[in-house]
């Protein structure tokens, strides 16, 4: 039976209270953040069926940047351009990174950090650098009865199988990072990401090692339609060498991550596989480099 | 939904769904002729506008975001003094935008002399790179918007 | 000409009907019934059975259905068409609308299969795979992913090619493909219709008015003098705008003659190229000179067979080679399949085939380990064997660009440097080893459609000299890019200043019919009768009272094919292309792109250049594949050789077919290997680091 054209309802909370309340009576309720996501996605506009929508972008408590002697606090509704000019001399050069090369300026002004880890297609930038960083983002419950939030590290946003999770119908509100100096950071994106996610790579590194071992190793390799890929027996092999590297040793960390990636869940193409392993090693070889300067 | 806002210094009511595109307000609701839809998904660049003063790419930007909110087009652009400067911009350098893409391009360059009054390649390229049109190359691009920083120099210096 | 209205969508009516499209979602099918919920009265649904007299769409001497009635041969074809108050409104209800489908057996098969439907008629006999014995050529399914039929097929002999290849000393074989393609979706088409006192007044987005108005007088039963098209605003990015404005302008004008109210159709269709295979074989002496070719050309052109005519004669215009040699035999197929009909997009093949010319010289050469512009600086020159209607080559122009482009992308040097490397075969690991390459074309362009063209009209253009000295020029073809060039054309002719001359686009009542060859011919045919109008002013001049009016056309003769080149206009070009295979990301990284070009009296050389460069990238975009444009962009070179005389010429289709021979010779100078596919990006490099050089 035809029931016409249905109006998307909207509502817009101004305060964390309220939008804690809403989302507890619209649990299905779509989330609208920046939105660049929402309106570039294949959705046909009008929506066969009326959806709600919930705006937080009047939310003043989820607007805010603080800064500790040890964190940086960000609002989840804070656009990726506000990041980078009011962090720019704080922030992890792999985040930076990450950041600027999330899209154009017009669409940096535009999307939220919120909005960027909330995103449930596509593994992009800010999910991969935030990944590698000691980073943890606070989330609201709304069916949690005490309506307390919850601190959980975004490494762990994305579960053991390494499918991303859905944080439905939970809101992002804060994320926190560490303000740890690295002493070797890494990030590039191979390929189109939205034109092209199927062959697209995303990479980020984190490392810190006091010469010659290396103390800490993190990396994630982001497959945008799949999900975000992490091995800690891979990041355990290459801490446990001292740098610089060795070159058979690199050949067996990189043969390891190759046979990895074909067992792992993630149906990725060749090429991407390829481009993962060619430049992972790329990687490894750069800190290698800057090691020895 | 009555969702009311300013086009081009103009107070306009619209009546419309919540999560109508601004592009086809603008380009379905309203009496502008400068705009068209284009892609529709933020792929092409090519249906820039300023809101509050901010380039946002008209497909992306949903009616409910619009409420109280200055619109400026490039029909609304074009009657400023500011055009002026980017219009001799395009004379020094010898090259104009294709009528597909004057519009977007010319209030893009208009935003990254807004935001920065020196800007620097990175910033102008980066401002520029969301419209896909190649019809221009780089250098020219580069050149034009350095010549239009230079004009509204002197313009703030006479005003000031 | 409706000079202030921009675009359809700025267009306002009362009572204004949104129409939105029900298309198949299947390739090939028979309709078995239409489920319509109960709509509201304000909400219209036009069908077949709706279309007052044809229910067709006339192109040339094709014909396609308005609206799909029995059979769907496409996936995406129309079968109906809704029209409510509002765009939402009737995109909802077309959601609403179910299509039941039988007979849908007949769908794609992957190339291999056997093809065994009881069915099948003789007429429709498919060429599934390449167990035809008298096929030698790879068939097109693999690329096409479905069944395709051949529907058209045209052999072009000249010299002896059996004998020259019974002596010669080697042959080399190469298929070259341009893959699918189709146009980015960056400007909806529409029209407005409204119907007014038996009237209907048209405003379209189109390139070719006069085909809007005759389609719908065919379609809706209405004489053409009561249907009158007003061009809007439009952005032909490739010349697809050709017939889409025809059906939404019927459907429209069905709608509004159905409702009485104005109606209103905006879609953002996609255009396709024809993609092709072709395989070209050529017999060599023992000195390495080519004597010989021997090519297949297959073309898939999708359900429809659109401009399949003309199609084949620019095919072969491009697809004969520019070097020296005596015999030839050209095979070229059409083949329909159940996809979208191909159209003209960038021309209607010729750049395509010329992309396999080129790309086959370069690979001749890199075979025979010759320097690829020496060779064709010693080769290109006239075949005593090359028929007259063959478009007649300026050898000594396309040799002087050539050497221009070397010298200022110091291609000697680099080639010499990257041939070495090419000859190492060294493996792409990720580090200490580079993989650069840098490929030359060269060949023309040509502009519009050949000269015996099959519509019988006679398509003109006026001019006035009025009594006050000024001038109005009145044409149906709204290109106000090339105004600018036909007022300096007529101002030097007649001695009028250019604020006097007025070019009026007028409606299809009041300008004379510019034709459907009207594409890419405004800068070089229309100046062209600008200039023959001009002419005849002068010689009335100050014989005759003014005003003067002069009126002139395109003329068809009778039989043209063996008297004069088919095509005219030309534009000639060269390019070079360096590129460096990024050996972590494998990704084709454009160094620059350097174009020596002559097009003919240049009149804006700014804007000459501008579209050249647009060109190029949007070629370089093409090649790669997905956007291939990693980090800043290349350095793009253009030089233009000035003529003095004549006219201009298009020259945008030259840049966009060489670059993609020269950057296919770069490709396998870097990699060692013959890339001949469009587009050749990343998965492609992979795929041959896999299986190891093979040159």
């Amino acid at each position: 039976m035809y029931e016409g054209v249905k109006a998307a309802a909207v509502y817009n909370p101004s305060s964390l209270t309220e939008l804690t309340l809403l989302r507890s009576r619209l649990p299905q309720a779509l989330l609208w953040a920046g939105g660049t996501a929402i309106m570039s996605s294949i959705r046909v506009y009008p929506a066969s069926d009326g959806i709600d929508i919930i705006f937080l972008g009047n939310v003043q408590e989820l607007k805010k940047i603080s800064r500790s002697e040890r964190y940086l606090e960000i609002g989840s509704q804070v656009s990726i351009e506000q990041i980078l000019k009011v962090g720019q001399h704080i922030l992890h050069p792999v985040f930076a990174r990450a950041c600027r090369e999330s899209g154009s300026y017009v669409i940096r002004s535009q999307a939220t950090i919120g909005g960027a880890l909330g995103i449930d297609t596509l593994s992009l930038n800010v999910q991969t650098a935030l990944s590698v960083l000691d980073s943890q983002v606070e989330i609201r419950n709304p069916e949690n009865k005490k309506n307390r939030s919850q601190w959980i590290p975004v490494r762990r946003m994305f579960s053991r199988n390494r499918e991303r999770n859905t944080l439905q119908p939970a809101i992002i509100t804060k994320v926190r990072i560490l303000l740890e100096e690295g002493d070797f950071e890494f990030f590039k994106t191979v390929g189109e990401p939205y034109l092209a996610p199927e062959e697209a790579v995303i990479i980020s590194v984190f490392a810190k090692y006091n010469l010659p071992a290396i103390s800490e190793y993190r990396f994630a390799i982001s497959f945008p339609l799949y999900g975000i890929f992490r091995s800690r027996e891979i990041e355990t092999a290459v801490s446990s060498n001292d740098l610089p590297l060795d070159q058979r040793d690199v050949i067996r960390i990189i043969r390891s991550l190759r046979e990895d990636l074909q067992e792992s869940t993630f149906t990725i193409s060749p090429l991407q596989q390829e481009r993962a392993c060619r430049v992972f090693e790329y990687a490894l070889h750069h800190m290698n480099s800057q090691s020895i300067k | 939904m009555k969702i009311s806002c300013k086009i081009n210094g103009k107070t306009t009511v619209f009546n419309t769904y919540a999560d109508k595109p601004l592009v086809l307000l603008l380009v379905e609701d309203s009496e502008l002729t400068s705009l068209s839809p284009g892609c529709g998904k933020g792929s092409c660049g090519n249906c820039v506008v300023l809101l509050d003063n901010h380039p946002v790419l008209a497909c992306m930007v949903p009616a409910f975001k619009i409420r109280d909110k200055e619109i400026t087009t490039y029909e609304g652009y074009a009657k400023t003094r500011f055009y002026n400067d980017v219009a001799r911009g395009y004379e020094e350098a010898g090259v104009k935008p294709c009528s597909y893409c004057m519009a977007s391009k010319t209030l893009l360059i208009e935003s990254v002399i807004h935001e920065n009054s020196a800007p620097e390649v990175d910033d102008i390229l980066d401002m520029l790179s969301i419209n896909k049109c190649s019809c221009i190359d780089e250098k020219d691009l580069v050149k034009i918007v350095e010549t239009a920083v230079k004009y509204r120099r002197r313009r703030r210096v006479r005003r000031s | 000409m409706t000079k202030n209205i921009n675009y359809i969508s700025a267009i306002k009516r009362q009572g204004l009907l949104y129409g939105a499209i029900v298309r198949s979602d299947i390739p090939s099918g028979t309709i078995a019934s239409i489920d319509l919920p109960d709509f509201p009265k304000d909400i219209f649904i036009i069908s077949s059975k709706d279309i007052p007299c044809s229910n067709a769409v006339k192109i040339l001497n094709t014909t396609l259905p308005l609206l799909a009635s029995e059979t769907v041969n496409y996936k995406g074809q129309p079968i109906l068409a809704v029209f409510a108050p509002s765009s939402e409104a009737a995109q909802s209800a077309a959601s609403y609308i179910r299509i039941n489908y039988t007979d849908t057996e007949k769908l794609q098969l992957k190339f291999g299969q056997e093809f065994d439907d009881p069915n099948q008629t003789q007429e429709s006999s498919t060429i599934a795979s390449d167990k035809k014995p008298d096929n030698p050529a790879p068939a097109l399914d693999h690329l096409t992913k479905t069944v395709s039929t051949e529907i058209l097929k045209k052999v072009i002999t000249w010299g002896n090619p059996d004998k020259l290849f019974a002596e010669a000393d080697s042959i080399i074989e190469q298929t070259y493909i341009t893959g699918p393609e189709k146009s980015p979706l960056t400007a909806p088409t529409g029209t407005l219709v409204e119907y007014i006192n038996d009237k209907l007044i048209v405003h379209a987005a189109t390139q070719w008015p006069f085909h809007v108005r005759n389609v719908i007088s065919e379609v809706c039963g209405v004489p053409k003098r009561k249907v009158t098209v007003y061009q809007t605003e439009y952005h032909p990015t490739h010349d697809e705008k050709l017939i889409y404005p025809s059906i939404y302008g019927a459907l429209c004008a069905v709608a509004a003659m159905k409702t009485g109210q104005p109606t209103r159709l905006i879609c953002s269709e996609p255009s396709y190229r024809p993609e092709s295979a072709i395989t070209r074989k050529t017999a060599l002496n023992r000195d390495h000179e080519p004597l010989a070719e021997i090519i297949e050309i297959q073309v898939n052109i999708g359900a429809y067979a659109l401009f399949a005519e003309e199609m084949i004669k620019q095919i072969a215009a491009g697809a004969a080679p520019l070097y020296d040699i005596e015999g030839i035999r050209m095979t070229i197929r059409l083949l329909s399949t159940p996809t979208p009909p191909r159209h003209h997009f960038r021309g209607l093949g010729f750049s395509s085939a010329m992309y396999s010319a080129e790309a086959h010289a370069s690979h001749i050469t890199m075979l025979t380990q010759s320097n690829p512009l020496v060779w064709r600086l010693k080769h290109l020159k006239s075949s005593k064997s090359r028929p007259a209607d063959q478009t007649k080559i300026k050898y000594a122009l396309l040799k002087e660009l050539l050497e221009n482009t070397a010298q200022r992308s110091d291609f000697y040097r680099k080639h010499a440097v990257y041939e070495m490397q090419r000859q190492k075969q060294q493996n792409l690991s990720p580090f200490f080893r580079y993989a650069r390459g840098i490929g030359i074309a060269c060949g023309y362009g040509i502009s519009g459609f050949s000269r015996v063209f099959s519509e019988e009209k006679k398509h003109a253009i006026t001019v006035i000299l009025e009594a006050n000295n000024a001038v109005t020029v009145s044409l149906s073809i709204f290109e106000p890019e090339a105004e600018k060039i036909w007022k300096i054309i007529i101002s030097e002719a007649l001695g009028v200043d250019t604020s006097h001359i007025t070019i009026e686009y007028g409606d299809t009542a009041h300008v004379p019919d510019t034709g459907p060859d009207v594409l890419r011919r405004e800068i070089h045919h229309i100046s062209n009768l600008i200039d023959k109008c001009c002419d005849s002013i002068k010689s009335q001049r100050f014989i005759k009272p003014l005003p003067i009016k002069v009126k002139r056309g395109f003329k068809l003769p009778g039989n043209l094919e063996t008297k004069r080149q088919l095509f005219s206009g030309l534009s000639w070009g060269s390019v070079i292309v360096e590129l460096e295979i990024d050996t972590i990301t494998l990704e084709p990284i454009i160094i620059g792109a350097w174009g020596s070009f002559e097009c003919g009296r240049i009149f804006r050389p700014e804007k000459l250049a501008s579209a050249l460069t647009k060109s190029l990238h949007e070629g370089i975009d093409r090649c790669g594949g997905a956007q291939v444009r990693s980090g800043s962009q290349p350095v793009i070179d253009v030089f233009i050789k000035e003529v003095d005389t004549g006219l201009p010429t298009s020259a945008t289709e030259t840049a966009y077919g060489l670059i993609a021979a020269a950057y296919t010779a770069a490709v396998s100078q870097a990699l060692n290997n013959q890339a001949a596919s469009l587009p050749f990006g990343s998965g492609d490099i992979l795929k041959i680091l896999e299986h190891g050089s093979k040159m």
